[in-house]
């Protein structure tokens, strides 16, 4: 079954049971490079692999991009 | 020549700072702050694209090993906004740093000093090193250094303009004022400008648009680094007064009669 979630202010559906660190294999993203935020709360990388995502659940992806003064 | 910038404790190896925006492309960036010498880099902190992950990353060119890499809040007009984001650039994990930017208005892009405050002690209370970005006003360079903040950033003249150093004189009773290091940050336009700032004293300089949106971007880095590099020895070296009279370099002794 999938749950929805939200990730970058897009919808999106994700299998239920999918950990943070599947999600980012998934969308092809090298988890050194990135902070996630989780409903609003900064996951420390050493627990991506223990975040479950559950429905409804908000995520924020960031990186760094050019960008100056 | 023993003259290393220490910030928070940490050597930095170039007095010329630079940003990452408004390159033509990566590989243009790359050949310009190598050119440049710069030790730090600024990044700013956005979403990842989801939709499209076939575009290269900036850390593709520029190896996060090899540079500090300053990342700045650019983009946030409130205090929350700006703790948010430099939380989730310190979560990214290549740098405990943060230029604090807390923006005022879009038009001037000038800083919002309370809210930038407000933000500043929050982020040393939470032990980030702390770069705020403010005006050339020495009496909140003063409230920031006391707030906790590692270096101080005024601007020279609004982001992008291009203006120089508009007023010297607040630079240098900034310079003062404080006792932590003053970066120029915003206003520089060429290569003279750089070089009246670090003659002032200040300690380093970050720029980006100067260079980024110069005819040619790799040759202006080197023109920056060799004015920042001239401006600091000058100012080393002591420059002489300034006088309205003439003051003749030849001997007077031994003139023919």
């Amino acid at each position: 079954m999938n749950i929805s979630i939200m990730i970058n202010g897009k919808p999106d559906n994700v299998p239920e049971g999918t950990s943070l660190l599947t999600l980012l294999d998934n969308l092809d993203i090298d988890p050194g490079r990135v902070a996630v935020e989780h409903n609003m709360e900064i996951v420390n990388k050493n627990d991506f692999n223990d975040t479950v995502l559950k429905e409804n659940d908000t995520l924020e992806i960031i990186t760094f991009v050019g960008g100056g003064v | 020549m023993n003259d290393i910038l220490k910030i928070a404790g940490r050597e930095i190896r170039s007095r010329l700072w630079v940003g990452t925006g408004k390159y033509k492309d990566f590989a243009e960036t790359k050949k310009a702050i190598e050119a440049s010498g710069a030790h730090v880099v600024t990044v700013a902190v956005r979403r990842v694209n989801i939709t499209d992950r076939s575009k290269e990353g900036l850390f593709d060119y520029i190896d996060p090993e090899k540079y500090i890499i300053l990342p700045n809040t650019a983009g946030c007009y409130t205090a929350k906004d700006a703790i948010r984001t430099a939380g989730l650039a310190r979560a990214a994990g290549v740098s405990d740093m943060v230029k604090l930017e807390v923006i005022g208005d879009e038009k001037t892009l000038m800083p919002d000093n309370e809210a930038l405050l407000e933000a500043a002690k929050v982020l040393v209370k939470e032990g980030f090193i702390v770069l705020p970005y403010t005006n050339d006003d020495p009496i909140m360079a003063k409230k920031l250094q006391d707030a906790g903040c590692h270096a101080i950033m005024p601007l020279a003249a609004p982001i992008g303009s291009g203006l120089g150093i508009r007023n010297p004189y607040n630079i240098r009773i900034i310079l003062e004022s404080v006792s932590v290091p003053v970066i120029v940050d915003a206003g520089v336009g060429t290569a003279s400008d750089a070089a009246i700032a670090m003659e002032l004293g200040c300690h380093a300089i970050l720029m980006n648009t100067a260079i980024a949106c110069a005819k040619d971007p790799v040759k202006m880095a080197y023109a920056m680094k060799m004015a920042v590099d001239a401006g600091r020895l000058a100012y080393l070296a002591g420059r002489i007064p300034k006088k309205l009279y003439a003051s003749a370099s030849s001997p007077l002794e031994g003139m023919i009669e």
